[in-house]
């Protein structure tokens, strides 16, 4: 079915308003996926598409060509959460024939922007689309579209009030597989859905009796996978539906049906880099297949292919395995590191492994079994024989924990549920590591890999941007920077699991395009975001590249590993509970065409005291024929400091103030601090639509105050006279007289004018008061002092003391002396 | 009184006293003699005197500045409270008569609880006596009661205003025997029927059956009371008996002097057959088939038919979901999310479409572990209480009350006041849960559900003492180290579990029946006796036989000629509303009449969410926020007493009809709606049928039987002014989904 009509048809439920718009650039692809070793045609749709200029893939083996802006829609489509649909680009997406199957996220650099991240997947399969031209052509058993066996059918669920059922007629012979697996919400590329991506699949004869069936698997999680053995020669039908009837719109899949075998593990799950692994394929229908892997030489995640359209995760370690014994009760470790593997092969069973270790050694010990996609959810111990009690144990872990640095704290993947522990041995001697599963199962496939290697330090990079629902927000975390002008970012900064480095860090870039450079302050010790500016120069060709920050300690004998990662929810309920999350290793920077305005900050000649304010003043350059409003903010500022919310310059206006305030837990020293402006209209709080430049750094001094007051508790009764009295203490020297005001007296209590005035050396700072008559009584305890000391021909605001006053009725006996 | 009664009653007095003659002989009379014992003389005193009741110094924050344990259960608290809390006061050594607990209790002084006894009593004299020896606690253990029985077990009376004294008889753990009636209380379930006095004597009220109980210590004991006419010309008609079923209802009859009425015509019976076993009406089809069939076996080949029908697992599935409480939520991280629902649901009708053992059925979700999106059993600790943590003590209270018909909840505070249940039974039950943990899965709609067996016990309420996991009554603490689980689900299961068999067999008859042996359904209780406990007997006994298989024990009752009898009265069944003498008229389940308005109007209503085609029996609450706080889903459902699922509770379920439900076919958008759109008549007029034909589908369709000739003249002359018009047949359509008939099970 043609996306054109698909759209039309779109339905949107009710949902809560959130705090801002969530518009997204790109809300869809079709198709969805290609094969190997051909062209697509490709179609996105969204919003702020115009101008289309080049698409980055961050994996190889794709690239794009012949970008075209088509018309816009002319009726466009409102999407959840303010999304819309209004512009759509045309290109052709090249496929090598040695690209690797599977996701490739990519971005869209337009003449102005750089998009949001969106997908596109690569199957080994040729396809064939659903091409259901009318509700009810491929639903019934007849009707079922013939499909050759491995392809991969390219469908779409229909939103109608009916349930959409896609049937597929596939011949094949007695003996032979009929392996099915569906990808939907792993393939969907949408924000905002959940239920109606969750599809299910059937396998069933020609007489529509059911073979097999699969909904949720421990491998695709949501998206199903299937396999049978076919009983005899014949057609076979591939039912594809959704289990919980729901309407939705783009509710795109993509039908893998071949022959092939379906394992759904690999024992053990990795090996040595470089090595032959002799393992074992678990889970076919067919029964267990023992082969031989070709591990690559690099460290790491490793995606086995074989003959099947998607692939087993596996791990490629610098150390040996160590293989369960299954005979026996306990396995020895011969040594460690070392990398020991599994399988939890009934219910309540629990594996042991022997190892030993010195005292004081310090080890991490990562599980590997959901992550791998196999249905354990282990738990593990680790024991002194002879002990009284675990010297550590694990159960679920965090993200950092699982090298998970930039993915929303409201996000759930499976990784969640493998433990990871840092181990540092409290003796020395023979220990025992247990793992077993939490909820006592298990299974034939419940296979598990646990690392265990010394602990090191690591810190890694991503760009901070907590917004709802942990989406992607590209007017923080978009690195778009217009030529000859510069933009900063905020960098997070996330410790390793057993990291042990606590000072201080510079940031480096690598990989950038030529023209742009990138400026990071020093990260003090204990910082955990810094903003980094990047600069591109006037001569930088519009382009866009893949690059990497990296934290690296000051001291150069220092050893640290860092990366970078950048992650983004999918098909998300509001809440930030996303059913998909991608995670990339390396952040998109785009040089886009120039700007039509550049900012700049005047460098303060006076220091922000501790609860002082400063104020910060701002030249807007304007290019000619560019008169629209500008909006700036802050984005980051040192911890204690407190920023304006966003300002605007109006149309045509070039210079603008900005206001700084420090409390009294602000760090003092030199900062440097940008302002970020842009652009008005497009989508305010994603930033999508928008131009957006940097003002450079300017170094802004976090002073310690002139001085401090301390109070003197007072009370005053109603229409009476009295004081307030606050003690000097100096702690910079004041040049000539200061104005004090008296901040947070009722209603009904003033201050006796003239003001006092201070100067150097002043022991006292007394504020004579009346109260009125009528004032209410009680006690007030937000009393404030504020001076205004001038120099560098600039005001420096300081606030400072906390003070009490309580106002008393009057005395009864004496109101006459009272009233005098 | 016939020869034939007077015999029955002879032997049933006989039968009654019999087992209690040689306990009432060894029965200890109570005695001023010897120093009393606090907890064996003092404690029973102040339970007698009403001091430790709910309403008085019992309740949870006491009375009047004075707290008493509940009914007793903590006598060491209640020792502290009476001799230590205010030393000197309540109870005074040094003067024993100026005692506060005497003063009090003699109304001497001011006392909202009035004057509980005087001073001759045998009370006063105990506690008196009590205090001048020293008002001390007892120095070692006590002999406990083990055992109360009360006498006779049955009595029988011809004619109100008879009066019969009973006797309670305590057996202690040292072996001895002691008359208690003076320190026990009473009560009548029906004191229409009896009364029962403080002192433990019965007066026969109007004519039917009740129980009179006694209560003592933590135990209570029933005896049945049958209050017979006085003057009666009865006569057994001999009906014939189909079965064991029929066999016992009718002994029951003969007791009470009742008569059953006739059995119900083919037509009756079609339509509750298909009502009580499809949840749907019979098409006119299948009324044809039925009514031209002359067999003599066809009800019992109905049933058979209904029983293999998809339909009857739709029923069946329904109802499960509805006791289980499945609802499906959404919003993220909630384990209750619809997915999750989907799944038990399916699973659930795929045991019942398999018939799996209702013992296996049960046992599967007791020792769930796994996911709850692909672990469809699982989410029995989901859904059973809907919660965002897990919580033992309302899991197990409600797992009880479920499986068991127990409500063991009371016992959370105090000894189960009305049945045998203790503080002990509850908290080792309770620990058989406190492992129960859910932690997020692989996705936000994810939980994994299992039992973490290093969790502590729960600990008694009293003096937190680690109560270790115990089945419900079980001497022997289950076996630490394993999921205590695996043993629950060998003991509820188990054959010779009469709490399981016999609440599983009482719901299943009262499903069909209209009623329960025991009702509340879901309230099984010593002081809650069934109303013909050698019925509930034989249906759970049934139920164990057939390997609980419950088509099986349906396929019993709904073969056996009480199943098949006729609403209709006789001059003795007339206010018989509890032994099954005639059948009871039903109004139809909420989700059954919905189903058959779509059925008798061919509209497919639809539920949001569903796919189309889906029945309002086979559809359960779905939102998309969490499932706290439930609803039934459905405005109609809702207005006709579905079940809200917002607890346990059987009475969730509302069977009364309500003006509202009138309102809402009269002017609602239901009938109105469906009536309109309904193309039935527009084809028969279409197809050129003729009136009476016409008026006789609609009949068929709606109250499954043809019009009277009555009926019919009176609708023809409705249409003869315009018979090719369609306006006065849909007000004759509308009438008969409007009327009583349409609503009833009959």
């Amino acid at each position: 079915m043609r996306i054109a009509a698909s759209i039309a048809v779109l339905l949107c439920g009710a949902w809560p308003a959130l705090a801002g718009p969530m518009v997204h650039h790109i809300e869809a692809v079709w198709p969805r996926c290609g094969s190997r070793g051909t062209t697509v045609e490709v179609t996105l749709h969204g919003v702020s598409l115009e101008q289309a200029r080049e698409i980055i893939f961050y994996r190889p083996g794709i690239r794009a060509i012949e970008l075209e802006d088509l018309p816009p829609y002319e009726r466009p489509i409102s999407l959840h959460h303010s999304g819309r649909i209004e512009e759509q680009v045309r290109c052709k997406f090249v496929i090598a024939a040695d690209c690797p199957i599977g996701e490739h996220p990519f971005r869209l650099r337009t003449a102005t922007e750089l998009t949001g991240l969106s997908m596109f997947a690569v199957t080994k399969f040729p396809t064939v689309d659903e091409a259901e031209a009318r509700r009810g052509d491929n639903d019934l058993l007849a009707k079922a579209k013939p499909v050759p066996m491995n392809v991969t059918a390219r469908g779409k669920m229909d939103s109608d009030r009916m349930p959409d059922v896609d049937l597929y007629r596939v011949s094949g012979k007695s003996g032979e597989h009929l392996s099915v697996e569906v990808d939907s919400v792993w393939l969907t590329e949408k924000h905002y859905a959940e239920l109606e991506f969750d599809l299910m699949v059937r396998l069933l004869d020609d007489r529509g009796r059911e073979l097999a069936r699969n909904d949720d698997s421990a491998l695709h999680v949501q998206d199903p996978i299937v396999s049978a053995i076919l009983p005899r020669d014949g057609d076979y039908i591939v039912e594809v539906r959704q289990p919980i009837y729901r309407t939705g719109s783009f509710v795109y899949y993509a039908a893998h049906i071949g022959n092939h075998r379906r394992p759904l593990a690999v024992y053990p799950a990795g090996g040595q880099p470089g090595q032959t692994l002799s393992a074992t394929l678990l889970g076919d229908p067919a029964g267990e297949l023992p082969l031989k892997i070709g591990l690559p030489p690099t460290l790491g995640d490793f995606a086995y292919e074989g003959d099947m359209p998607s692939t087993l995760p596996m791990r490629v370690s610098a150390y040996p395995n160590v293989l369960e014994v299954r005979e026996s009760e306990e396995t020895s470790v011969a040594s460690l590191p070392a990398a020991l593997n599994g399988i939890i092969e009934s219910p309540g069973d629990a594996d042991v492994f022997q190892l030993s270790a010195k005292k004081g050694e310090r080890y991490r010990v990562r599980v590997f079994a959901r992550s791998l996609g196999t249905p354990l959810d282990p738990r593990i111990w680790i024991e002194r024989v002879g002990g009284d009690s675990p010297e550590v144990e694990g159960d679920d872990a965090t993200y950092p924990d699982r090298g998970l640095y930039a993915v929303g704290p409201q996000l759930q993947r499976k990784e969640l549920l493998d433990p990871s522990v840092v181990w540092q041995a409290q003796h020395s001697g023979t220990y025992r590591l247990g793992i077993s599963d939490m909820r006592s199962l298990g299974g034939p496939t419940f296979v598990y890999r646990i690392e265990i290697e010394p602990a090191s330090d690591a810190v890694f990079t991503y760009p901070y941007s907590r917004v709802i629902d942990n989406v992607e927000c590209p007017r923080l975390t978009s690195f778009a920077i217009a030529q000859g002008n510069r933009w900063t970012v905020n960098i997070g900064l996330s410790e390793g699991q057993g990291n042990q480095y606590r000072g201080e860090l510079e940031m480096i870039a690598r990989g950038l395009p030529p023209g742009v450079r990138m400026i990071a302050p020093r990260v003090p010790a204990g910082y955990k975001t810094i903003p980094v500016q990047f600069v591109a120069s006037a001569d930088a060709r519009p382009q866009v590249a893949l690059f990497e920050v990296l934290a690296r300690p000051v001291d150069p004998a220092q050893k640290l590993i860092s990366g970078s990662q950048q992650a983004f929810p999918f098909l998300g309920h509001s809440g930030g509970h996303a059913w998909r999350s991608v995670v990339v290793d390396r952040y998109a920077l785009a040089v886009t065409e120039p700007a039509p305005f550049s900012i700049e900050v005047v460098p303060p000649a006076i220091p922000l005291a501790l609860n002082g304010e400063l104020t910060l003043d701002v030249i807007i350059m304007r290019r000619p024929g560019f008169h629209a409003p500008v909006e700036f903010q802050a984005d980051w500022v040192p911890n204690g400091v407190d920023v304006q919310p966003t300002v605007t310059a109006e149309a045509g206006q070039n210079k603008a103030q900005y206001r700084l305030s420090a409390g009294a837990a602000a760090k003092p020293g030199k900062w440097k601090i940008a302002l970020e402006a842009t652009t008005t209209g497009g989508s305010y709080y994603l930033g999508v639509g928008r131009i957006r430049v940097s003002s450079a750094f300017v170094d802004v001094t976090i002073a310690e105050p002139y001085l401090a007051l301390k109070n003197h508790p007072a009370s005053i009764r109603r229409g009476q006279r009295g004081q307030v009295i606050w003690d000097v203490d100096h702690k910079k020297p004041l040049a000539g007289e200061t104005e004090a005001v008296l901040l947070g007296l009722p209603k009904g209590v003033s201050v006796v004018e003239p003001a006092p005035r201070l100067k150097a050396g002043d022991k006292q700072l007394v504020f004579n008061i009346v109260a009125s008559d009528d004032v209410l009584l009680g006690q007030y305890k937000e009393l404030k002092c504020e001076i205004v000391v001038r120099e560098a021909g600039q005001e420096i605001r300081q606030r400072t003391g906390t003070g009490i006053l309580r106002v008393d009725p009057p005395l009864a006996s004496k109101p006459q002396e009272a009233k005098r | 009184m016939t020869a034939r009664f007077k015999l029955l009653l002879a032997l049933t007095l006989l039968i009654g006293l019999l087992p209690t003659g040689a306990l009432l002989a060894a029965a200890e009379k109570p005695t001023d003699a010897g120093t009393p014992s606090f907890r064996r003389d003092v404690m029973p005193i102040l339970f007698r005197a009403g001091c430790n009741s709910g309403t008085c110094h019992g309740s949870a924050r006491g009375k009047d500045g004075f707290m008493l344990s509940l009914f007793g259960y903590d006598p060491k608290g209640d020792y502290y409270r009476i001799t230590e809390d205010i030393v000197g006061r309540r109870v005074n050594v040094a003067v024993p008569e100026e005692s506060l607990l005497l003063l009090k209790a003699t109304g001497k002084v001011p006392h909202t609880g009035g004057e509980l006894f005087t001073k001759d009593s045998v009370y006063y004299r105990r506690l008196l006596a009590w205090i001048e020896a020293g008002a001390r606690d007892d120095a070692g253990p006590v002999p406990e009661p083990v055992e109360i029985r009360l006498v006779p077990e049955r009595l029988i009376f011809q004619g109100a205003r008879r009066r019969e004294q009973t006797q309670v008889l305590a057996r202690f753990s040292d072996g001895s025997t002691r008359d208690v009636t003076q320190l026990a209380r009473f009560f009548s379930n029906n004191p229409t029927t009896a009364q029962i006095d403080k002192d433990g004597r019965v007066e026969a009220g109007k004519r039917g059956d009740t129980f009179v109980f006694a209560r003592f210590n933590r135990f209570t004991i029933g005896s049945e009371v049958i209050v017979l006419p006085d003057e009666s010309n009865y006569r057994w008609t001999n009906p014939p008996a189909s079965n064991y079923i029929d066999k016992l209802v009718y002994e029951r009859l003969q007791m009470l002097h009742l008569l059953p009425s006739e059995l119900c015509d083919d037509a009756t019976f079609l339509r509750r057959a298909y009502l009580d076993l499809a949840g749907a009406l019979p098409t006119v089809e299948q009324y044809q088939k039925f009514m031209a069939d002359t067999s003599s076996q066809k009800r019992t080949a109905l049933v058979d038919e209904l029983l293999a029908s998809d339909a009857f697992t739709d029923v069946w599935t329904g109802l499960w979901a509805e006791s289980l409480r499945l609802m499906g939520g959404g919003y993220g991280p909630t384990a209750t999310d619809v997915k999750a629902a989907q799944a038990y649901y399916d699973w659930i009708h795929e045991q019942i479409a398999r018939n799996r053992p209702l013992d296996e059925f049960v046992a599967r979700q007791i020792t769930a572990s796994g996911s709850n999106l692909t672990d469809g059993p699982v989410n029995l600790y989901t859904m059973l209480v809907h919660s965002p943590k897990f919580t033992p003590k309302s899991f197990a209270a409600d797992f009880s009350q479920l499986f068991t018909g127990v409500q063991i909840q009371c016992a959370e505070c105090h000894n189960h006041p009305f049945d045998r249940w203790t503080m002990d039974d509850y908290y080792g039950f309770v620990s058989i849960f406190t492992g129960m943990k859910r932690k997020i899965g692989s996705e936000p709609r994810e939980s994994y559900i299992y039992n973490d067996l290093s969790a502590p016990p729960a600990r008694h309420l009293v003096d937190d003492r680690p109560m270790p996991a115990r089945v419900l009554g079980g001497q022997q603490a289950i076996a630490a180290g394993k999921d205590p689980r695996s043993a629950l689900a060998a003991w509820l299961a188990s054959p010779t579990n009469e709490l399981f068999s016999r609440n599983l067999a009482n719901r299943i008859w009262a499903h069909h029946m209209g009623r329960g042996l025991v009702e509340p359904l879901d309230d099984m209780r010593v002081s809650n006796p069934p109303t013909n406990k050698p019925l509930l007997d034989a249906l759970a006994g049934h139920l164990v036989d057939s390997k609980f298989n419950l088509r099986s024990l349906v396929r019993e009752i709904c073969t056996s000629r009480v199943y098949q009898l006729s609403a209709e009265p006789n001059a003795t069944n007339l206010g018989d509303d509890r032994q099954f003498s005639r059948a009871r008229l039903r109004r139809l389940r909420a989700d059954v009449v919905l189903d058959a308005i779509g059925q008798a109007t061919g509209i497919d209503r639809g539920f949001p969410l569903f796919p189309p085609g889906t029945k309002a029996i086979q559809y359960y609450p779905r939102t998309s926020g969490s499932t706290e706080q439930p609803t039934a889903g459905d405005a109609f459902l809702e207005t006709f007493g579905r079940s809200k699922r917002g607890s346990i509770c059987s009475c969730e379920t509302k069977p009364e009809p309500t003006l509202s439900q009138v309102l809402h076919l009269m002017v609602g958008g239901t009938i109105q709606g469906e009536v309109g759109s309904c193309t039935l008549v527009p084809q028969l007029l279409a197809a050129k049928a003729q009136p009476a034909e016409i008026i006789e589908q609609l009949y068929i369709r709606t109250l499954s039987r043809k019009p009277e000739p009555g009926e019919l003249s009176d609708m023809l002359r409705l249409v003869n002014s315009a018979p090719r018009d369609r306006k006065a047949y849909d007000d004759i359509f509308w009438s008969l989904l409007n009327s009583t008939e349409f609503l009833f099970n009959h």
